[in-house]
């Protein structure tokens, strides 16, 4: 059997226009058709997002050690050479699995689906800001900060979230706090 | 120039303060990447197309903030802070404000 658009029109449209069929078998067979389709998104979305957690994974276990992160306000002594590095990031849910979410939200609790979502953005932010800190010999963070923000707002809500970690990355100082000329740095 | 989001700058100390400066931009991508966004939206995972729509509107936010401090002579921008409002769907303004210094070697 071919499963071409000819077979499908048959397949889908038949039922409910020959005297061969019953329309029940039709809707049974749209009914078919939805839960396969949703299924099928469903799987995509599990490995998306199974993909994402080892990429974080795997980053975190790389990098995580590289600059440290503190969010104290002042530069402590023996850093010098300030700049500002940030990191961001939008994903969306899987509106696939939606259906927790509502249910949730008629009776109470958490929403795994979400804080999952959450948890994951501002990891990815983190690597993100640390991966910008590394790439200009930083060896700490100060001042980190968090932001959120919902992107894309609609009638059913925001489409995705977006989180903004953004700190201050500065490198060891080789001679004190002084910085040394021709290091590289953006001097003023 | 400097700009950070601490108080101080290592090696230098703050001359003169000139006063709060700010950058701000609303920006939006076009349709198609709306459209691509909704249907990632289905499965869930990044949408890449607002990742860089807000990594391009912070970093013209910053730099209408940075062409303001250079317009009142400063030397670097301290305590910079970056805040998000919603406008419109699809649309996001950023705002980059810090205080403008000037800056005297130790």
């Amino acid at each position: 059997m071919r499963f071409d658009l000819h077979w499908a029109i048959r397949y889908f449209v038949e039922p409910f226009t020959s005297d061969f069929f019953d329309w029940k078998i039709g809707i049974l067979r749209w009914a078919g058709l939805v839960l396969v389709q949703g299924a099928v998104l469903w799987a995509v979305a599990y490995y998306i997002r199974r993909r994402h957690v080892r990429s974080l994974e795997e980053r975190e276990a790389q990098n995580a050690k590289a600059v440290k992160i503190t969010n104290f306000r002042h530069i402590p002594e023996g850093y010098a050479d300030p700049a500002l590095v940030v990191g961001n990031v939008v994903l969306g849910h899987a509106r696939v699995r939606g259906l927790s979410i509502l249910l949730r939200r008629i009776f109470g609790g958490n929403i795994g689906l979400l804080e999952d979502l959450v948890a994951r953005a501002r990891r990815e932010a983190i690597l993100r800001l640390i991966e910008e800190a590394q790439a200009r010999g930083a060896a700490l963070i100060v001042n980190l900060r968090f932001q959120s923000f919902a992107i894309g707002t609609g009638e059913n809500g925001a489409m995705g979230v977006e989180i903004l970690a953004s700190g201050t990355a500065v490198r060891k100082a080789i001679n004190g706090p002084f910085r040394e000329a021709g290091d590289g740095g953006t001097g003023p | 120039m400097i700009i950070i989001t601490t108080d101080s700058v290592p090696g230098y100390r703050v001359a003169e303060i000139l006063g709060i400066v700010e950058g701000s931009t609303v920006r939006a991508k076009h349709i198609g990447r709306d459209i691509m966004a909704g249907l990632k939206n289905i499965v869930g995972g990044e949408l890449k197309g607002y990742t860089e729509l807000m990594a391009e509107a912070r970093d013209e936010a910053i730099a209408r903030l940075e062409a303001e401090a250079r317009k009142r002579g400063a030397d670097a921008v301290l305590n910079l802070r970056l805040s998000t409002a919603s406008v419109t769907g699809g649309a996001a303004e950023i705002l980059a404000y810090g205080t403008a210094v000037k800056l005297d070697a130790l």
